[in-house]
């Protein structure tokens, strides 16, 4: 079953299809929200459940179509990406949440240094790297698998290289980021 | 700097306002697909390579494009059991939050059939479900209605369920509900959706029975129950 495959038969009401549908949108949500390390364990959870509850109501509704899985995944990306824009919004507005959470919080010199941190990473990433070194990093930070990012590479710059070239050559990006920004 | 510095890395760039300029949802999906070929393709390829943010949603769509499947494992025998047994201890995790949901005032806004639908999840955990240690191997329940739970749904409260006689599929009178309507919900909980066969008009004296196979038709007429039940089977739960 693949997830076109598996979007048909939640909209059946496949049992099978709601299970693998779940087990799916938990790893996914779970890989999504890695990316918010800000967001406190309650509020990512926070975010799953609701994100989750409006992804079900969209296909029970059938109102989600797709043609082919990458579809199903921006949509289902983008749903919980939201959910934890909105939780991030919230935080703004409400001042007592902010201090429920202070304990996840850094500290405003933590909080600069880590902004000094960020536009080092970005300048090095735009002024000194090549475009395919971007493409590595990029990828394996949001951990692409390496033979993934093999296809990737061989048709959208032509560079054919094996997966342990591309491990290798992310520990080196990922060595002079450290000296150079670390 | 570490993985979490990474990951801030990343939470910047999903945070950042889309420019003008800036690549669809659709597009990026499309080219992570592999849909998208010849001329378009190089043209948004060529976009990647001078944004960051537009990098970051087309990398975290390819990372997500691998994901499992529950069923591919369910397919492969003993990955099948580790399975079901993720599930039971899933349903454990809902109990603990209805648990702690029912410690708070419930509003009177929330209906029977919420209530009823929460003491049912707690009755198939606590008391259905062995409670900490190896789960043991669920035996596959056959066709057709193997037994049912009945309760009374206003005033519920733990302990408040009683095992109803289960009907018998093989004669082909196999609704639960007689001449009563009934009905079909879906529960989602945390992890899990299930499928509840409500007989009854929303009053006090609604059965509840758990549902798995494939409730297709969800009318509310009472002629067509069987037709439902040769779809879908009622869930042992003893």
């Amino acid at each position: 079953m693949d997830l076109l495959a598996m979007m048909e038969g939640c909209r059946q009401g496949d049992t099978q299809a709601w299970e693998a549908f779940l087990t799916w949108f938990s790893a996914l949500s779970g890989r999504v929200l890695a990316g918010f390390p800000n967001l406190h364990p309650l509020e990512r959870e926070e975010a799953a459940d609701e994100a989750r509850l409006k992804l079900v109501a969209e296909i029970q509704a059938h109102r989600l179509k797709a043609d082919y899985p990458g579809e199903i995944v921006n949509f289902a990306r983008l749903v919980v990406k939201r959910q934890a824009l909105d939780l991030f919004r919230a935080r703004r507005l409400r001042a007592d949440l902010r201090a429920q959470i202070a304990s996840a919080e850094a500290s405003p010199f933590t909080s600069a240094e880590s902004r000094l941190r960020l536009e080092c990473l970005e300048k090095l990433l735009y002024h000194q790297w090549s475009a395919e070194n971007r493409f590595i990093f990029m990828m394996k930070i949001n951990d692409v698998p390496s033979t993934r990012i093999q296809t990737e590479l061989a048709s959208g710059f032509g560079l054919h290289v094996a997966p342990g070239t591309i491990d290798v050559r992310f520990h080196r990006l990922r060595l002079e980021a450290l000296k150079a920004c670390g | 700097m570490h993985g979490k510095e990474f990951a801030e890395f990343v939470q910047a760039l999903e945070l950042r306002e889309p420019r003008s300029g800036c690549l669809a949802d659709e597009q990026l999906a499309a080219l992570a697909s592999g849909v998208t070929g010849g001329a378009d393709a190089a043209s948004l390829r060529s976009h990647l390579g001078a944004c960051l943010a537009c990098l970051q949603a087309y990398a975290s769509l390819q990372a997500l494009l691998d994901l499992p499947l529950a069923n591919a494992a369910a397919e492969r025998g003993a990955e099948h059991e580790t399975a079901r047994a993720r599930l039971r201890e899933l349903w454990r995790d809902v109990l603990s939050r209805i648990r702690r949901a029912m410690t708070v005032p419930i509003p009177l806004a929330w209906s029977a059939g919420a209530v009823a639908a929460a003491t049912l999840l707690i009755h198939l955990v606590a008391v259905r479900l062995p409670s900490p240690g190896p789960a043991p191997v669920a035996t596959p329940a056959p066709p057709g209605i193997t037994a049912a739970t009945e309760r009374a749904a206003s005033g519920a409260k733990l302990g408040d369920i009683r095992t109803a006689v289960a009907p018998d599929a093989t004669t082909g009178s196999s609704s639960p509900c007689g001449s009563r309507r009934w009905r079909i919900e879906s529960v989602v909980t945390k992890n899990l959706i299930s499928h509840l066969f409500v007989c009854g008009d929303g009053g006090p004296d609604d059965a509840v029975y758990v549902i798995s196979g494939r409730p297709t038709e969800v009318t509310q007429r009472p002629d067509q129950t069987s037709a439902i039940l040769e779809q879908a089977r009622i869930q042992r739960l003893d």
